[in-house]
């Protein structure tokens, strides 16, 4: 039920992105993206979560939106101040990411195995 | 996840929420970044209004100039009527408005096309010959008044003797009317002098090496009908006058 109501969302918001597309501006575009990093490494934390039987709701969606939200805002701010902050989130979350699926990969082979 | 029923249909709807909008995001952001080349910096919004503001009144104004034109032919027309001696002037105006090159023009003649290359350059080409240059534009063009041509165009701008064909980056002006690839340049006049003339002209064959070698559009085509626009410059001597 989960996963189904989760991949239903996703295709809708994929659908209506299409049809309906705002157009970000190239100079948000840059944090929209952070966003989405951002994102995609909780979606990778929850999926291990899930795996390791640790997953809790509330540190999954906090941690989505919070996430998200606090990369995009430090991408701008580090941009104001002419620190290429984003960076910093394009590291942590990006090796953050192999890390998971490192962990996720393995999991899965301990479990076919 | 293991609360109540409450709990987990707030879990369900917040999930549902939370994918669709990230979903959103996603197909979103992808849309830019694949057409990140027509992506413009926001500091030259404000200008690329002003300057898609400044066409559209050209466009206007070219409108209005035909526009008046026909008006012109129109009178010119209906006084002819009046008398012969109108009519022989009307007819020799008309003659020479042609030839000043304020008329459409159509004929046979010769097509040629140049384009930039299709292929990107690697580290160790030079990209300049992967690229039409504003001075291949004006060499065709010489080449074509030298070998009889009587009208020509590039696009849809007709070429005087006195047209500016100029480099402004990464466009071409001509009669600062900004022109990209394709450049579709026209000639009306005898198809096999000019045809056969330039196709085996020195520069021509330099274009063609650089098709073959570097992929650039090169062509010519002789055609029994074509068109040539007429010049939306005004007849009016600027600079000069004619000495008594």
């Amino acid at each position: 039920m989960v996963g189904f109501v989760t991949v239903c969302g996703l295709v809708l918001g994929i659908v209506i992105g299409i049809l309906r597309p705002v157009h970000i501006p190239a100079i948000y575009s840059k944090y929209v993206g952070l966003a989405l990093l951002a994102g995609m490494d909780s979606i990778l934390g929850g999926i291990k979560g899930y795996l390791k039987d640790t997953f809790d709701a509330t540190v999954f969606f906090s941690g989505f939106l919070i996430n998200s939200l606090v990369a995009a805002l430090l991408g701008y701010l580090g941009d104001q101040l002419g620190i290429d902050l984003y960076l910093a989130a394009v590291v942590v979350f990006g090796s953050r990411m192999y890390q998971n699926i490192a962990i996720i990969r393995r999991v899965l082979l301990k479990k076919e195995a | 996840m293991n609360g109540n029923r409450r709990n987990s249909v707030i879990f369900l709807v917040v999930l549902f929420v939370t994918a669709t909008g990230f979903g959103y995001l996603l197909a979103v952001q992808f849309e830019p970044t694949v057409n990140k080349a027509y992506v413009v910096p926001a500091q030259n919004v404000e200008l690329v209004d002003i300057m898609q503001g400044l066409e559209a009144e050209n466009v206007a104004s070219v409108q209005r100039i035909l526009d008046l034109r026909n008006q012109v032919v129109d009178f010119e027309a209906r006084n002819a009527a009046t008398s012969g001696e109108v009519a022989a002037l009307t007819q020799r105006v008309q003659e020479l408005r042609a030839k000043a090159g304020q008329t459409d023009m159509m004929g046979a003649g010769v097509v040629v096309t140049l384009s930039d290359s299709l292929r990107t350059p690697t580290l160790s080409d030079d990209p300049n010959y992967f690229v039409i240059h504003d001075g291949y534009l004006r060499s065709i063009v010489n080449l074509m008044r030298r070998y009889g041509a009587m009208a020509i165009s590039i696009n849809d701008q007709r070429i005087l003797a006195d047209s500016p064909i100029v480099c402004a980056g990464p466009i071409i002006l001509v009669n600062s009317t900004r022109m990209s690839p394709p450049y579709v340049i026209t000639a009306l006049g005898d198809q096999d002098m000019l045809g056969d003339s330039i196709s085996q002209d020195v520069f021509f064959r330099v274009l063609e090496m650089y098709r073959d070698q570097f992929g650039i559009v090169c062509s010519l085509e002789k055609k029994a009908s074509l068109s040539v626009p007429a010049s939306l410059k005004t007849s009016e001597w600027r600079y000069a006058k004619g000495a008594q």
